[in-house]
């Protein structure tokens, strides 16, 4: 499998803390990778330094073969990387329609458009964007109206406007009813089976990290200390004693995030 | 310039520092907790010094050559001005913490407004000559030069007022709590702090300095009727330049000023080059220059440690509708009516409602800005000079009309395009105080370039051609332009750049990962809505015959924002609306009036009470007018 997203020794330091330190490993065409660890371990942060809105103190981001580390974070969206946060964003003051009608034409690079007609907020490819992403029904809602749930799923559909090449999802299913887990996961599978999209996501729920990803990644303290199919990572001692026991020792233990116990898949 | 008299200079720098560090170290306060931008803390200043002169005469009377009775005083406008604060703040900005920060800052210019003219009332129009500080009326040899002791006085007053102000902030509770709400409201507030009273107090106490400043200032300067917007500008400066909310950043701040002003007075004129500098004219914007500067550097000041956020808390996320059928005959019958005025109701109407036209694309053009792309600022005037000025001096240099018209907005959009470049890591309130910043340099620009600007008097005889020399003619040609320009700005907040622009409003980062370049729309925004208010200056200018100083001054800039939040923000109709109400409301008061100014400010302070989103969006009212009844 051909690597799309590559990240190599990306430390990232926030005052004397290292939120990322020499953290490194691979996403493919197609795969869903879950990116799991104890709160602070890094998982967000390492988002951040793939889309840009971060830039990391040393190491280095590669994107279909082309290294992409410090560029602004809507080149990197044009380059073909859309994300999700931890708390969905949506345009607030925008209907559900508008919204989805501007980052498609933002990922069309019309959004500089000032002496141009109206932006065209019914079109087909708009209502196939809202269908795809079961939200037909709330076009006409305004963002900022919008329930918990309802959120994540605009804002998964302004991420598909942009045709992603890789998807990386913060907590997709945090606070979200088991259906509509469900739902949201099995969406972002789909685009994985079906188009070729890789995805990256964080998760706290285990049943969810087992039930949708190819292959998982542990963070802790920054650093990866596994990298394999769920079977190896639900075997491995290291990772239990980083959720379970004292996380000290386990970091300390690993010398490099590649030494781990041969889980590469 | 020898050694001495520059440290006689120096010293004099210091004195207006202290002066100034008093005022600004109440408006930091009052901002770092309570997160106001108050504008009638210029007011405040103001009236410490008319009570200070008032309890001065009345304390010299009962306690004759006692030395106590300026102290007395100035302690009395300190606590008057505190009560005064108090009562403000329970009766108006308790009801709109909640509400946008423009709007309370629209409040407080509406304080601002009837503070000025009740001053009026009660001192009259001449300016109060301050009384001679007893056992500090005379001066102390300092390397060979007679220096006011009074000066040095003020200095040392500043030094403990700094010092105390600090051990209360360090040492007490009291300082405890203030330091808690300022770093987070909502958890001092869910820890049980009693807000209200807390707010109330600091007000008072940021007051109370502010007053007793207005009264110390006294032996310097007279009581006069342009002291509140002179402080309240310098003030604002001093507060962003240190860091908003920090005291020792507007103790800092102050005295970089000071000092700097007085390098500037004691430099002279200096030859660079062979260009002669006459740097004393500088020292009037030098601490404009010195705040643009700093906040380039640092974005937040030197103390400063966040921006506030500014898109949410100013727009509220308040949606723009597309204009639907109804807006679009609307307008076609406004139109319409417009374009009959003259015919049906004379020139002077033709006049009113070219000053009203112009007024609403000015305010339009702070719409795009402000409104769609969540960026306030309070320097707006700076765009609308620029074009008055640039078809002034075109049509004084013998170019035709019609291309000193069309070169205003190309003046004012290339000077705001380079003004975008140099801003774009600043935001929030402190790219507001930049646009402050830059209008101030320019007004002072237009003072001082006299052979170009025509200083103080400014540029006159300025008239369109004959055909359009009677006012319903030129009215008509204003209407069409203005027409014209209306309906592009409103066609591109709809068009994928205004939606863009909005989209960075409401969530910026949400804006850039799908891949909406957020710092080239702004910049575009700054540039695009300077081309129209430019516009708007150019129409003024032939309108009024000329252009002076005062159209790139304070209060036009806050006339727009005003006018903008009168309409509403995020509403179509919303300049149209505010630009009539505010020009015909001032129109009407100032014909009927002395005190147009006060009656302006309880307008303002009730349409901002009672419809806090604009009086364009009916809606509310109707809404509004329901709740009552079901209440009823």
């Amino acid at each position: 499998m051909t690597a799309i997203l590559e990240l190599s020794g990306v430390t990232r330091r926030f005052g004397g803390v290292a939120a990322l330190s020499g953290a490194g490993f691979a996403v493919g065409e197609g795969e869903v990778v879950a990116l799991i660890g104890p709160n602070g371990a890094g998982k967000t942060t390492c988002f951040n330094v793939i889309d840009g809105t971060l830039r990391p103190d040393a190491g280095e981001v590669r994107f279909a073969g082309a290294r992409i580390t410090g560029l602004a974070p809507e080149v990197i969206a044009h380059r073909g990387i859309g994300r999700t946060f931890q708390v969905a964003s949506t345009f607030g003051s925008m209907t559900v329609r508008e919204s989805v009608a501007i980052a498609a034409a933002a990922h069309a690079r019309r959004d500089g458009r000032f002496a141009a007609p109206p932006l065209a907020t019914h079109s087909a490819p708009i209502d196939a964007l809202l269908a795809a992403a079961g939200i037909a029904a709330l076009a006409d809602q305004v963002c900022a109206t919008l329930a918990w749930g309802d959120a994540k799923r605009v804002e998964l559909a302004l991420v598909r406007a942009g045709s992603p090449r890789l998807l990386l999802l913060d907590e997709p299913a945090a606070g979200l009813e088991p259906d509509s887990r469900r739902t949201l996961m099995q969406q972002a599978s789909a685009l994985a089976r079906n188009d070729g999209v890789a995805v990256l996501f964080t998760e706290h729920d285990m049943d969810v990290v087992f039930g949708f990803a190819d292959r998982i990644v542990v963070l802790n303290r920054g650093a990866v200390i596994a990298d394999g199919p769920p079977a190896a990572i639900r075997a491995s001692a290291e990772v239990a004693e980083a959720y379970l026991g004292s996380a000290a020792p386990a970091a300390a233990k690993v010398d490099t995030p590649r030494a781990s116990p041969s889980m590469d898949g | 310039m020898s050694l001495a008299s520059f440290a006689v200079q120096l010293l004099n720098g210091l004195a207006s520092a202290s002066s100034l560090f008093l005022v600004a170290a109440g408006l930091t306060l009052i901002f770092g907790v309570t997160r106001i931008v108050n504008f009638a803390h210029g007011s405040f200043f103001m009236l410490g010094a008319y009570v200070g002169w008032s309890a001065g005469h009345v304390l010299a009377a009962a306690l004759p050559a006692s030395p106590l009775s300026f102290w007395l005083a100035v302690l009395a406008a300190g606590i008057a001005v505190a009560a005064l604060g108090a009562v403000i703040e329970v009766l108006i900005l308790r009801r709109i913490y909640a509400a946008p920060e423009l709007l309370q800052l629209t409040a407080t210019f509406g304080v601002l407004l009837i503070a000025g003219d009740a001053t009026l009332a009660l001192w009259g129009a001449e300016d109060r000559l301050g009384p001679r500080v007893p056992g500090l009326s005379g001066t102390v040899p300092v390397l060979g030069y007679a220096v006011p002791s009074y000066e040095l006085a003020l200095i040392a007053i500043a030094v403990a007022v700094f010092a105390l102000l600090t051990l209360l902030l360090r040492r007490t509770r009291f300082g405890v709590l203030v330091r808690a709400a300022a770093e987070n409201r909502e958890i001092a507030g869910a820890l049980g702090i009693d807000q209200a009273t807390l707010y109330t107090t600091v007000f008072a106490l940021g007051s109370f300095l502010a007053g007793a400043a207005g009264a110390l200032a006294l032996p310097r300067e007279p009581a006069n009727l342009g002291m509140d917007l002179a402080v309240i500008a310098d003030a604002f400066v001093v507060t962003v330049l240190g860091g908003l909310g920090s005291i020792p950043g507007a103790f800092i701040a102050a005295l970089a000023i000071g000092v700097t002003k007085a390098l500037c007075i004691a430099a002279g004129t200096i030859e660079v080059g062979g260009i002669a500098l006459a740097l004393p004219r500088l020292a009037r914007v030098i601490e404009f220059i010195v705040m643009a500067l700093v906040l380039l550097v640092r974005p937040t000041g030197l103390f400063g440690t966040q921006s506030t956020p500014a898109a949410q808390s100013i727009s509220g996320h308040r949606r723009l509708e597309p204009p639907g059928r109804i807006a679009a005959w609307s307008a076609l019958a406004l139109a319409a009516g417009a374009a009959l005025l003259p015919a049906l109701a004379g020139s002077y109407a033709a006049v009113l409602a070219t000053d009203i036209l112009v007024a609403a694309l000015f305010t339009a053009s702070l719409q795009l800005l402000t409104g769609s792309g969540g960026m306030a600022s309070f320097g707006h005037a700076a765009w609308f000079g620029i074009g008055a000025y640039a078809a002034a001096w075109m049509s004084l240099a013998g170019y035709p009309f019609a291309l000193a018209v069309i070169a205003a907005p190309i003046a004012a959009a290339a000077v705001a395009a380079a003004f975008a470049g140099l801003s774009s890591r600043v935001s929030g309130i402190h790219f507001a105080m930049l646009t402050l910043a830059l209008a101030q340099i320019l007004w002072s620009g237009a003072l001082d370039w006299e052979p170009v600007t025509g200083g103080s008097n400014g540029l006159i005889g300025v008239w369109p051609p004959p055909a359009l020399a009677d006012p319903r003619h030129y009215y008509a040609l204003v209407l069409a332009i203005c027409a014209i320009a209306l309906v592009a700005l409103v066609a591109v907040a709809f068009t994928p750049y205004g939606y863009a622009l909005r989209a960075s409003r409401d969530a910026p980062l949400r804006a850039r990962a799908c891949g909406i370049a957020v710092g080239r729309r702004r910049r575009e925004a700054i540039w695009l809505s300077a081309a129209f208010a430019g516009l708007a200056g150019a129409l003024y200018a032939f309108s009024k015959g000329g252009v002076g100083p005062d159209s790139l001054a304070i209060p036009r800039s806050v006339d727009a924002l005003v006018m903008l939040l009168l309409g509403g923000l995020s509403a179509v109709f919303g300049p149209l609306a505010g630009a009539a109400a505010l020009t015909w409301l001032q129109d009407t008061l100032a014909r009927s009036t002395e005190y147009w100014h006060a009656a302006t400010g309880i307008a303002i302070l009730v349409l901002v009470l009672v419809f806090p989103d604009g009086i364009a969006t009916l809606g509310n009212v109707a809404r509004a007018l329901r709740r009552s009844g079901a209440r009823a």
